[in-house]
C-alpha cells in the first residue's frame, strides 16, 4: 500500500485548469522529483495536498485515509508538513523560536519544545544562529530555516517546495545531504525543484507536469532521455550528468 | 544585577503612598489602570496581532456586571467582576469567532471590534433596566471591603498596582506557553502557522477570550473606582482607542510595553488638560494628538523598544 495516493486530482480556476486528472503514488521513504515548467501546476498540488486548497475533483489518500476536507493544521498534525517556495519566517522571532512554534505541535511543554527545536537546529546546521533575528537571516539560512520548521513537527511525509533555488553549488551540496539524511531518519518526502542535475541526483523517482498533466513519470535517467520532457522542459540539449 | 532595577522600582511603588498626596495617588490608580486595560488588550492585539478597537464592550461588561449585581443583588464586587469577566470571555469569543470565521483581517476586524462596541453602547443607552443613558450609582458605603468600596486612595493605589503586576506576570507566563507562541506566530505569518499544524482560527478566537477576561475585571476596578457608570464613560469608542493606544505608544506585543505606553500618556492627556485646559474649544486634544504623531514618527515600534535599545 502506498503512503500517499493521488487519484484523479483536479483543480480549476475559473476557465483555467491548473491540475489535470493527476495520478501517482509515493511509496514510503521515497524521494519523488516534482518538475515542469513554471506554471505546471506543481505548487497548486502542494496546496491541494496540504489542504491549502480544495480540489475540483479526485482523491488524496495519506496512508489509506482521504484527506478530503481536511484544513491545512489537520493536514500537518496527520503527518505531512509542507515548506513554502517563498520563504515564510515568523520574521521578529528568533530562529529558535521559529522551530519552537514548529515543534509545540508535538511537544506541549515549553521545555520539550525547545529541546526538540535545538535538536533540529543541530540536524539542519543552525545552531549557532539560534539567537538571530529570523527576519535578518541571509536567504540560504532562511531556506534552511523553513526546512527546519517543518522537520520540528515531526512530520512522515515532507514537501519541499523549491529549497534550493537562488543557493549556490556549496549550499546545494549542503541541502542535497540534509534531504538524505531526513529521508534515512525513514521521512518521505516529494521535491519540487528547477535546480536539475539536484533533483535528478536525490530523487529516487521524477515525475514531470506540464500545463497540469503528468506527462513522464519513472527513475531520473529515464525521464532524462523522454522525448515529451525534453520538449516540454529540459529542451533537447540536456544531458544528466553521471 | 538584572532584577535590581526593577526591584528598586517596585519596591518604591509600594511606599509610595507614604508620602504621596491625594492628586499624586489618582493620578497613578489611572497609570495603573490603563497600563492594566492595555496589558490586557496586547493579548490580542500586541500578541496575536489582532487590531481591536473595541475593548470597550469587555470593559463595559465588566462595569455593568458587578455594578448591577451589586446594586440588586448585593453580591460583591469581588465575585461580581469574575462573573463579569467569565460574561466578558464569552461574548469575546462569539465577537471572535464571527469575525475570524469570516476571515476579517487587520482594520476590516477593527471596525468589526468598533460595531460591537456600539451596539452595546445603544443598548445601555436605551435600555431603562440597566440605567439607560443616565447610567448607574454605586450606593456609597463607606469604607467596605466587602462592597470593595474605599474613602482613602491608598487601598486603590494598591489593588491596581497588584493587578498590573498580576495580569503582567500572566502575560509573561502566557509569552512562554505553546499559546504565547502560537499567537505570535499567527500575527508574524498566518499562512506559515497553518502549514505547521497551527489552527489559527482558534487561537485568535481564544486570544479574544483572554483578553475580553483580562479586560472586564479592570472594568469592574474602574467602576469601583468612580462608583458612577454611563454608556458613553464605559462602552463608548474613546475608551477602546484609549486602552489601545497605551499599548500601540508603549510598544505593542512587548511585555512592558502597555506599562510604558500608561505612564508615559495618562500624566501627558492629564498635565495637557490642566495646563490649557479642557473649555478652549479642545485645543488639549490637538495638542495630545500632535505630540501622539510626533512619538509615531520617531519610535514606530513604541517607546520600550525604542528605550531598550537606547539601553543596548
Amino acid at each position: 500500500m502506498a503512503m500517499l495516493e493521488i487519484r484523479g486530482l483536479r483543480k480549476q480556476f475559473g476557465g483555467v485548469l491548473a491540475v489535470r486528472d493527476l495520478d501517482f503514488n509515493l511509496e514510503e521513504s521515497e524521494i519523488l522529483g516534482l518538475i515542469g515548467p513554471n506554471g505546471a501546476g506543481k505548487t497548486t498540488v502542494f496546496n491541494l495536498i496540504s489542504g491549502f486548497l480544495r480540489p475540483s475533483a479526485g482523491e488524496i489518500r495519506f496512508r489509506s485515509e482521504s484527506l478530503a476536507g481536511y484544513e491545512p493544521h489537520q493536514v500537518c498534525f496527520k503527518g505531512i508538513t509542507r515548506t513554502f517556495q517563498i520563504v515564510q519566517p515568523f520574521r521578529t522571532l528568533s530562529v529558535l523560536e521559529n522551530v519552537m512554534i514548529g515543534a509545540f505541535g508535538q511537544k506541549r511543554r515549553y521545555r520539550l519544545a525547545k529541546g526538540k527545536a535545538l535538536e533540529v537546529l543541530h540536524f539542519s546546521g543552525l545552531l549557532e544562529m539560534q539567537d538571530q533575528e529570523a527576519g535578518s537571516l541571509p536567504i540560504a539560512s532562511q531556506k534552511r530555516l523553513e526546512l527546519a520548521k517543518a522537520l520540528a513537527t515531526e512530520p512522515k511525509l515532507l514537501l519541499l517546495d523549491e529549497v534550493m533555488a537562488g543557493l549556490t553549488a556549496t549550499e546545494i551540496a549542503e541541502v542535497l545531504a540534509m534531504i538524505r539524511k531526513i529521508r534515512d531518519a525513514g521521512i518521505t518526502l516529494l521535491l519540487i525543484e528547477h535546480v536539475m542535475h539536484a533533483v535528478m541526483s536525490v530523487s529516487d523517482r521524477i515525475l514531470v507536469l506540464h500545463h497540469g498533466e503528468k506527462i513522464a513519470e519513472g527513475k531520473p535517467h529515464e525521464v532524462a532521455k523522454d522525448k515529451r520532457v525534453l520538449d516540454a522542459y529540459l529542451g533537447e540539449n540536456f544531458m544528466l550528468e553521471a | 544585577m538584572k532584577f535590581i532595577l526593577p526591584v528598586l522600582i517596585l519596591l518604591f511603588l509600594f511606599l509610595l503612598p507614604l508620602f504621596a498626596g491625594t492628586y499624586l495617588l489618582h493620578l497613578m490608580i489611572l497609570i495603573f489602570l490603563y497600563a492594566y486595560l492595555g496589558q490586557s488588550w496586547n493579548v490580542l492585539g500586541g500578541y496575536a496581532g489582532q487590531l481591536s478597537l473595541g475593548h470597550a464592550t469587555f470593559l463595559g461588561l465588566g462595569a455593568y456586571t458587578s455594578t448591577l449585581l451589586f446594586i440588586h443583588l448585593g453580591v460583591t464586587p469581588w465575585l461580581g467582576m469574575f462573573v463579569g469577566a467569565i460574561l466578558a470571555a464569552l461574548c469575546g469569543v462569539i465577537i471572535g469567532f464571527m469575525s475570524f470565521h469570516f476571515g476579517l483581517k487587520s482594520h476590516f476586524f477593527a471596525l468589526a471590534t468598533i460595531a460591537f462596541a456600539e451596539i452595546f453602547r445603544l443598548f445601555a443607552t436605551s435600555f431603562q433596566a440597566v440605567g439607560g443613558a443616565q447610567g448607574l450609582l454605586i450606593p456609597l458605603k463607606g469604607n467596605d471591603l466587602y462592597a470593595l468600596q474605599f474613602v482613602e486612595k491608598d487601598p486603590f493605589y494598591y489593588i491596581a498596582l497588584i493587578m498590573v503586576i498580576l495580569c503582567t506576570g500572566i502575560v509573561y507566563l502566557l509569552q512562554r506557553s505553546k499559546f504565547g507562541f502560537y499567537f505570535v506566530a499567527i500575527r508574524e505569518n498566518e499562512e506559515a502557522a497553518k502549514a505547521l499544524g497551527i489552527n489559527t482560527l482558534r487561537y485568535k478566537v481564544l486570544a479574544t477570550g483572554i483578553s475580553a477576561f483580562l479586560t472586564a475585571l479592570g472594568g469592574s476596578f474602574y467602576a469601583q473606582y468612580v462608583l458612577y457608570i454611563d454608556p458613553h464613560g464605559t462602552f463608548g469608542v474613546l475608551n477602546s482607542v484609549d486602552i489601545a493606544l497605551r499599548t500601540i505608544i508603549g510598544g505593542t506585543g512587548t511585555l512592558l510595553g502597555p506599562i510604558v505606553g500608561s505612564f508615559v500618556l495618562s500624566p501627558l492627556s492629564e498635565m495637557i488638560q490642566t495646563l490649557i485646559g479642557v473649555g478652549r474649544g479642545g485645543v488639549y486634544m490637538m495638542v495630545y494628538g500632535a505630540i501622539l504623531m510626533i512619538v509615531c514618527i520617531v519610535m514606530p515600534n513604541g517607546v520600550f523598544p525604542y528605550i531598550k535599545r537606547l539601553w543596548k
